[in-house]
């Protein structure tokens, strides 16, 4: 082969460079805006640590943040338990139809956030499918379902979904269900088998299916800015305005590392505290 | 209980719990294709078959331009970010020797930034390095670093179990390396490549969070639909997601019955 | 060999990985109608050496020539080659007929002779109800059979074979070594045989190379390997043998064994010192073996077991120390039996001999 060495350059650094320039430079930007302040809409370039402090003592961002941690924490792990039993049915019941199922899960999720949202509202709305059955039933709408903290759930649960069961479904995949044949020959009973040897083998893609879910709900913005109603605002719906209608622009980056660390601690909290050869991983190799 | 019946019984209630969630899935979007398609949108049954709202879709210039322009941040995403992830992708596994787990997750690493995170510190580096509001391309290279991930991981677990040394089978054959790309690789590989390219297509066509803060007042589809959305539903918006709804549908459809036909060749 | 026989010459060829040196000037000459087997342990080198011939890898020193032609610098398209690997590599979206047809579609032959080489290709390797079919539909055999035609189709300057009988069973693998052979005694280009079977290289070959840590161990003719290895290497892993350790005795003439009460003459033509430790290797089945009763002189063992394998007899046999040897023997309807004590000995000519840790 014409060197190696050069192709290797041309494979692995190019796309390299591409995430430096677009993915980590922006990232170090945005870190270094929030150390400036933002007046009259204009960028004022002194270090300062103001944006940090407001964060940390203004009651309304800390609400916004607790309430973010816990509807992405509760998220997440709603659709872990969901997303669980649907991969293992369609690995092992779902024969020659495997496919089929596993691109029905993708194709909802292709279709975007705010078309699903939209469609999603159709269902849940004041006007929707679900209150316009109950008033025609002669009931009262269900008010729960209506721009609050439950409707969010309800969709990031949709939104997040597809994405989650076809992680933990590629985990599945991949998984040797003769390991859990030869744990049962050992004696141990169904129960055991799952908690001993499936449930173990497949945690690095539950996680990672689990991070998927938690990063875009700790930031997100668009559910609760439009189900959230008026209890419902959470921290990156927050830090959009911050982009948006207030122009406050080095608060709302400031905002964008606070998100950024937390879901890079919750990766390492994940991450470290697994040990990757307890979970079967084998590294690159092929097998 | 025989362990048979329990299996049995198990496998049941499997499925029932998988097509409650498959329903709770389509459910929204039956109801909005229903939607779309009565004069009544928010109780549309029985179903009807009008198709007004799509007429008022087409003929809305708001739309069209929307309409052009996310085909162009799409298209131009999706190729980039396919030719980005192929390179990652034979890097990787071909080249990436003791450090491929080190490149595998930083080719990864963009899935755990959220979307609106690479939006809006993409816009922070274009401000400040330049003062620049942001444009068609500062669009299309953010959302390309978003579906790059999804392109490499694509790529990657189709590529894995490609065995490089047909390459090199073809070139003692007597083919040059460009010509056993073209008529061994990209044959063997093209579901993988296609899979790649109609993701990343979907994924720049519908999201909003990245574009919303690189195309400044240049609209796209979603952002259209979400400046619509503040003004309450409309009917057009049903057809309009409906519509995409089916070009995804179709797509997918067609990669599966292209993958079914190309299993049946071999 | 004469200069003027050698057809492909590997002239002093090196090739380093970083620190690891993965071929240490390696010069082999190969004549034109010539089988050669490369024959050496997974990770000796024999499969780079392939690699550099075939041009899929670069020499770090060195020159590679083909009819007198330097080839190193040439790209392995260019070098006009038949290769066939061991998982056969067949394309898996084309059908035989077009995996066979792409070397003669690469070097852009005319239809007509490529409709012409295809019929004799199928002929010779009785391919013809096969053509339309894909690799994925085809046996193991059949596919080996496909890789082998398409390695010959466009009638290449050199074939080389990287273990293609690995993945079969050994039926059939002693059936396509015939066949390879043959093959190649019809069509009379250099066949270039890599292998770590030792069996495969002495039934197929002319000639056998030996490649040990990257380093050309032995080169002769194959009956000259088997028969009297020039190393200690060669004498371990071609043919199965046992080693003995002994010493020469101070009058020089004979070898005493180290752990046994045994020994035997040194043959006339060895050159060793009183006193030099030796290693003694001894093929399996050039062992002599007598019931102790009969008295004489040699090892004493006892059958611990007996495994028949076809024609032969394999005695397993236990030495008073605790020491495994086995003999094979033809087969006999009155085998030595189990627990019998017995005496191992050999005929002095029929061993091995080299200095102790050479």
């Amino acid at each position: 082969m014409p060197n190696v060495s050069l192709r290797q350059r041309l494979l692995l650094y190019v796309p390299s460079g591409f995430l430096l320039f677009f993915f980590v430079f922006p990232l170090i930007a945005l870190v270094v805006l929030s150390f400036w302040q933002t007046e009259n809409y204009k960028i004022v370039r002194e270090l300062t640590l103001n944006n940090y402090v407001t964060l940390a003592t203004e009651g309304a961002y800390i609400t916004f943040f607790l309430r973010s941690l816990m509807m992405a924490v509760g998220v997440s792990v709603t659709l872990v338990v969901m997303a669980w039993p649907i991969a293992y049915f369609i690995v092992r019941y779902g024969g020659r139809y495997r496919i089929i199922l596993s691109l029905l899960l993708v194709i909802p999720f292709l279709s975007g956030e705010v078309l699903r949202l939209i469609a999603l509202q159709g269902m849940l709305g004041p006007a929707g499918l679900v209150n316009g059955m109950l008033v025609r039933m002669g009931a009262a709408p269900l008010r729960l379902i209506m721009y609050s903290n439950v409707a969010s759930f309800i969709a990031f649960i949709y939104l997040y979904l597809p994405l989650v069961v076809t992680t933990v479904y590629l985990s599945l995949i991949n998984f040797d269900f003769r390991l859990a044949h030869a744990a049962n020959a050992c004696g141990a009973n169904r129960f055991r088998v799952f908690t001993e040897v499936v449930w173990p083998l497949n945690l690095s893609g539950t996680l990672v299916g689990f991070m998927l879910a938690f990063i875009p709900t700790l930031s997100a913005s668009l559910v609760p800015r439009f189900l959230g109603g008026p209890n419902g605002t959470l921290y990156g719906m927050s830090m959009s305005q911050q982009f948006g209608e207030s122009g406050t622009w080095a608060l709302g980056a400031a905002m964008g590392v606070v998100l950024f660390l937390f879901s890079a601690l919750a990766l390492a909290i994940l991450s470290f505290g697994v040990d990757l050869r307890r979970t079967g991983f084998t590294g690159m190799g092929r097998q | 209980m025989s362990p048979h019946v329990s299996d049995a019984i198990a496998k049941w209630l499997l499925a029932a719990f998988v097509i409650l969630v498959f329903a709770f899935l389509y459910m929204p979007i039956v109801h909005i294709l229903f939607a779309s398609l009565s004069s009544r949108p928010n109780f549309p049954y029985p179903p009807e078959f009008n198709f007004a709202s799509y007429v008022r879709l087409s003929n809305n210039t708001v739309y069209q331009s929307a309409f052009l322009n996310s085909l162009l941040l799409a298209s131009c995403t999706a190729v980039l970010s396919t030719v980005l992830g192929f390179l990652a992708t034979i890097g990787v596994l071909r080249f990436g020797g003791r450090r491929a787990l080190f490149y595998a997750i930083l080719f990864a690493a963009p899935l755990f930034v959220s979307e609106i995170m690479l939006g809006i510190s993409s816009m922070a580096l274009y401000y400040l390095l330049f003062e620049l509001q942001g444009n068609m391309v500062t669009a299309i290279i953010a959302n390309a670093v978003h579906c790059f991930s999804f392109c490499f991981l694509i790529m990657a677990a189709m590529l894995y179990k490609y065995d490089w040394r047909m390459n090199e089978a073809a070139i003692v054959c007597g083919a040059s390396p460009v010509r056993s790309f073209l008529e061994i690789m990209l044959p063997i590989t093209w579901p993988a490549i296609m899979g790649s390219l109609i993701t990343a297509f979907v994924l720049s066509l519908n999201g909003l969070d990245i574009s919303f803060y690189l195309l400044g007042a240049t609209p796209t589809m979603p952002s259209v639909a979400w400046g619509a959305l503040r003004y309450g539903v409309k009917p057009e918006l049903y057809a309009l997601s409906t519509l995409i709804n089916l070009v995804v549908f179709g797509l997918v459809l067609g990669l599966l019955v292209s993958i079914r036909l190309k299993r049946k060749d071999a | 060999m004469r200069q003027s026989d050698s057809y492909i010459r590997i002239d002093n060829v090196s090739r380093r990985y970083g620190a690891v040196k993965a071929l240490d000037s390696v010069t082999l000459d190969i004549a034109k109608e010539e089988f050669i087997a490369i024959l050496g342990p997974s990770g000796s080198g024999k499969s780079t050496l392939l690699r550099l011939i075939a041009g899929l890898d670069r020499p770090t020193e060195g020159h590679i020539s083909f009819e007198g032609k330097d080839v190193t610098g040439l790209p392995p398209h260019k070098r006009g080659i038949g290769m066939v690997f061991q998982e056969f590599l067949l394309f898996p979206h084309r059908t035989v007929r077009e995996n066979l047809a792409f070397p003669l579609r690469m070097r852009r032959e005319p239809q007509t002779v490529i409709d012409e080489r295809l019929e004799w290709v199928a002929g010779v390797l009785s391919l013809t109800a096969l053509l339309d079919r894909y690799p994925s539909q085809l046996s193991g055999g059949q596919q080996q059979r496909v890789a082998l035609g398409r390695g010959l189709i466009a009638r290449p300057t050199l074939l080389l074979l990287d273990e293609p009988l690995a993945n079969l069973d050994r039926e059939l693998r002693q059936e396509m070594e015939v066949e390879i052979r043959r093959y190649q005694k019809q069509l009379g280009i250099p066949f270039i045989y890599v292998t770590h079977n030792q069996e495969e290289a002495l039934s197929m070959s002319d000639r056998i190379a030996v490649i040990h840590n990257g380093r050309l161990e032995a080169l002769d003719v194959r009956q000259a390997i088997y028969d009297s290895p020039p190393t200690p290497f060669v004498a371990r892993f071609v043919g199965k043998s046992t080693k003995f350790q002994g010493t020469v005795t101070p009058d020089g003439k004979t070898v005493r064994l180290a752990r046994y009460d045994h020994e035997f003459p040194l043959p006339p033509q060895e050159k060793f010192q009183p006193g030099d430790a030796l290693d003694v290797f001894v093929k399996n089945e050039r062992f002599d073996l007598s019931p102790k009763s009969e008295g004489g002189s040699g090892i004493v063992c006892t059958v611990s077991d007996i495994v028949l394998r076809g024609p032969f007899l394999e005695y397993i046999l236990e030495t008073d120390r605790g020491d495994t040897v086995i003999v094979v023997k033809p087969k006999r309807n009155d085998p030595l039996p189990i627990q019998e004590r017995v005496l191992l000995s050999w005929a002095p000519s029929d061993c091995h001999i080299f200095k102790a840790g050479s």
